[in-house]
C-alpha cells in the first residue's frame, strides 16, 4: 500500500500541478480542495494509466475516483485485481 | 411564467500552455479522451492554433459541467461537443449523460461564449430553464432524454488567434439533422 501511495505521489508531483507540496498531503486529503483542476485530473488519469499499466474505464471517470490518494489507490487496486482475474 | 431562477450558468478558464503540454505528453490518448473528431478538425492548424482551440473547447465543456450542476456521475467529455460552422459560429451538442442531465435539470437551451487571449482560453455557458419563454432569435428544441441534443449559438474568435470574438449577427446555426425539431424563433 505504501509503495502504491508513493507511486501515486510521484505521478501527482509530475502531472497534477498542485500548488502545494505533494508530500504534505495525507492519503485522505481532498485533492480538488488542494488545487487539482479538472484539466489536471485528466492528465493525472493518463499518467496513472502509464505508470500502472492500466486503463480507466468510462465508469470510473468520475470526480470521486481522483478525490484523494486513497481513492486513487482503491481505483487502481480494483483495476489490477480485475486484470488479474 | 414559472417562479425561481431563469438560468443556470457556468464559467471556466483553461491555460493554452497546459493543453499544449498535454498534447505533447499524451498525444492521441489525450485527444481521444476529451474531444470529438469534429472538435479536432475544427482546431486544425499550427500547434498554437490547435492548442488554443482545444483549450477553449475544454473550457466550454467544463463550463457546461458547471452550468448543468454535474455531480459524481461518470463524465465522458466527448458528450459535450462544440460544433463549429464554417462561418465560425458554433453550437453545443450534448449527448449521453450530458443530455440526460440537462433534461433532468430542466435546461431547455444553452448558450456559450468562447474566447482565448494571452495564453488563456475561457468559456461561459448559460442555460435557459424549462417554463420560461425563449428570447428572440434563440433556437428552440423539443424533446428530452438521453438522446436529446441541445444547441445554442456560440461566439468564438475566428481567423487570427486571440483577435476577439466574431459575431454572426444573431444568425442561428441549425444543422440539417436539427431541422425536424428545431425552428427559428426570431421575433
Amino acid at each position: 500500500m505504501a509503495e502504491t501511495d508513493d507511486q501515486i505521489r510521484q505521478v501527482l508531483s509530475e502531472h497534477a500541478k498542485l500548488p502545494v507540496d505533494v508530500d504534505s498531503l495525507g492519503a485522505q486529503t481532498d485533492l480538488y480542495a488542494a488545487g487539482l483542476t479538472s484539466h489536471a485530473s485528466v492528465n493525472l488519469m493518463l499518467a496513472l494509466e502509464d505508470a500502472f499499466d492500466v486503463e480507466f474505464p468510462q465508469s470510473m471517470l468520475r470526480k470521486q475516483t481522483f478525490q484523494s490518494i486513497a481513492s486513487i489507490r482503491d481505483a487502481l487496486d480494483s483495476l489490477v485485481t480485475a486484470a488479474a482475474s | 411564467m414559472a417562479n425561481g431562477p431563469l438560468l443556470r450558468t457556468g464559467i471556466d478558464v483553461a491555460t493554452v500552455a497546459d493543453v499544449a503540454d498535454s498534447l505533447a505528453r499524451f498525444g492521441e490518448r489525450y485527444v481521444e479522451r476529451l474531444f470529438t473528431r469534429h472538435e479536432v478538425e475544427s482546431c486544425s492548424g499550427t500547434p498554437a492554433v490547435t492548442a488554443a482551440g482545444l483549450a477553449a473547447r475544454f473550457a466550454a465543456k467544463e463550463a457546461t459541467v458547471k452550468a448543468l450542476g454535474w455531480e459524481d456521475a461518470p463524465l465522458d467529455w466527448r458528450s459535450i461537443e462544440v460544433r463549429r460552422a464554417r462561418s465560425g459560429a458554433c453550437t453545443l451538442l450534448l449527448s449521453g449523460e450530458a443530455a440526460a442531465l440537462a433534461a433532468r435539470r430542466g435546461v431547455r437551451e444553452l448558450a456559450v461564449s468562447l474566447t482565448h487571449e494571452g495564453g488563456i482560453a475561457a468559456a461561459v455557458v448559460v442555460g435557459l430553464l424549462e417554463g420560461h419563454k425563449s428570447p428572440a432569435r434563440a433556437c428552440r428544441c423539443s424533446g428530452g432524454g438521453h438522446t436529446t441534443t441541445r444547441r445554442a449559438r456560440i461566439e468564438e474568435p475566428s481567423g487570427d488567434e486571440g483577435s476577439g470574438g466574431s459575431d454572426e449577427g444573431g444568425r442561428e446555426q441549425v444543422t440539417p439533422a436539427d431541422t425536424s425539431r428545431a425552428r427559428h424563433g426570431r421575433g
